[in-house]
């Protein structure tokens, strides 16, 4: 299990030309992302990082998963983290999308989005505010360099769970 | 051996020119809208990135179009005369270099045609119209340029143009290098002709290894037109350094002129591209009829 979970070491050569270039998938609803897109504007310039939006999923390797995510709304954010290619990571950011925020006991919005993809670091905030989401970013590069940013491994190994978890939450069987 | 190794370095040439002409685009395109870009290197981090992803989507008919689009263009490059040499002995031949475009660019809108994205088969309907458009002004620069060397070889043309600046047919044939610019414009994919050719579009709905194909081919494409309008307008090149130069001069034209024009609605884009590119061309191939 340990081994499958963490990179080798030729694996963390490969990890340092993928933090040169990082592709941003925007799954970020609600109010948060208005934060979103400020901290992705060109005032930051994060393209000098290789840090850029893509509109196509297939192309991403990064998915900001944030703000009120909706039952409705939740099948079309796991169809585009699975169409994302591997090595794939997420940021949850938001307080709605770590436990449902201030709309924790509304029943379309789901409480944690950690139960449904597996996530590699959170942003609390609500919303979250622009250096604190370009900070996370750096961070995600520097995990992924240390070949520790590997949660993506996990929805192949969990993915069961992961699966009951969507069922139960489409079926109407959810917190 | 000496063959096999002139190719080898004449692809790594193209591929590797191709790349940093498009990371110098991109960052040059950014300083003129004060923003501060990407590093002109980005391209390699960003095709190699693409290739270390996991294929996603197993569309092998696609991929291998996209394959032989890169191939046929290769193929193309290898008989385009740079400096003084070319990897083998060949009369370079516009005519081949002409079909070897062709099929590249027809092999290419076949294999994105075999995209699952939703938009990208009213892009390539779009891509395939200009093509056919870009062969109509191409073949017209061509025959103008055979008609006034009663050659269709590069390096007749090339010949041609020793003696200075005043032999080279941008001076000698301007009307015909103006309908090139333009050409080159479309084909580059630049604006006003940016929404010909949707890249982005055209490939959704593809894996990212193919992603990163399409991307070598768009590379490969600066450079072989960029090298095709430097021999047949600028005189070539005595060497690799002044022909490359002259090809990074002619793309940053094209690139400085980009922030100028908006972006035009595709009919328009398309009217423009085969009125005023065609009709310099076919102007240009009387003039070399009947008066030069």
């Amino acid at each position: 299990m340990k081994n499958l979970l963490i990179d080798t070491t030729f694996k963390r050569v490969l990890n340092f030309l993928r933090t040169r270039s990082m592709w941003i998938y925007n799954g970020v609803f609600g109010c948060g992302c208005a934060e979103m897109m400020n901290a992705l504007n060109n005032v930051y310039a994060l393209e000098r990082y290789g840090i850029k939006t893509v509109f196509d999923p297939a192309k991403a390797d990064i998915m900001i998963a944030g703000g009120a995510i909706s039952i409705k709304a939740l099948p079309l954010l796991i169809d585009a983290y699975e169409s994302m290619a591997e090595p794939r990571w997420v940021i949850s950011a938001g307080a709605c999308a770590i436990n449902g925020g201030i709309f924790t006991a509304n029943g379309c919005i789901i409480s944690s989005i950690a139960d449904f993809i597996p996530v590699d670091i959170t942003i609390d905030g609500c919303p979250p505010s622009f250096d604190v989401i370009i900070e996370a970013l750096f961070k995600l590069s520097q995990l992924i360099e240390k070949g520790e940013a590997v949660a993506y491994k996990r929805y192949i190994l969990d993915n069961d769970w992961y699966k009951t978890n969507l069922s139960r939450v489409l079926e109407g069987d959810y917190e | 051996m000496n063959i096999a190794l002139g190719i080898i370095v004449r692809v790594s040439i193209a591929l590797v020119t191709g790349l940093l002409f498009a990371g110098i685009a991109r960052k040059t395109l950014a300083r003129l809208e004060r923003r501060y870009g990407p590093p002109f290197w980005q391209e390699f981090f960003d095709i190699i990135k693409l290739f270390l992803k996991r294929e996603r989507v197993s569309n092998v008919f696609g991929l291998s179009c996209i394959i032989f689009a890169i191939a046929s263009l290769l193929a193309a490059s290898m008989f385009i005369p740079v400096g003084n040499g070319m990897p083998f002995d060949s009369p370079a031949c516009l005519i081949t270099i002409y079909y070897l475009i062709m099929a590249a660019y027809l092999a290419i809108l076949l294999g994105l045609s075999e995209s699952n994205g939703l938009y990208s088969i009213f892009s390539n309907a779009r891509a395939g119209i200009f093509i056919i458009g870009y062969g109509l002004v191409f073949i017209t620069i061509i025959i103008s340029i055979t008609v006034r060397y009663n050659s269709s070889s590069l390096i007749a043309v090339a010949s041609g143009q020793i003696g200075g600046f005043t032999h080279w047919n941008i001076v000698t044939m301007p009307v015909g290098f103006i309908a090139s610019m333009i050409m080159l414009h479309g084909v580059l994919t630049r604006k006003p002709f940016g929404a010909l050719i949707a890249d982005e579009v055209s490939v959704t709905g593809f894996g990212s290894k193919t992603y990163a194909f399409v991307r070598f081919f768009y590379a490969i494409n600066i450079y072989i037109h960029t090298a095709l309008i430097t021999v047949l307008f600028l005189g070539g090149g005595t060497g690799f350094l002044d022909f490359t130069l002259k090809q990074f001069l002619l793309f940053i034209v094209v690139v400085l002129l980009e922030p100028v024009f908006a972006r035009y609605r595709i009919k328009r884009a398309l009217g423009i591209f085969l009125f005023m590119a065609g009709a310099l061309a076919f102007v240009q191939l009387i003039l070399n009829l009947y008066i030069l």
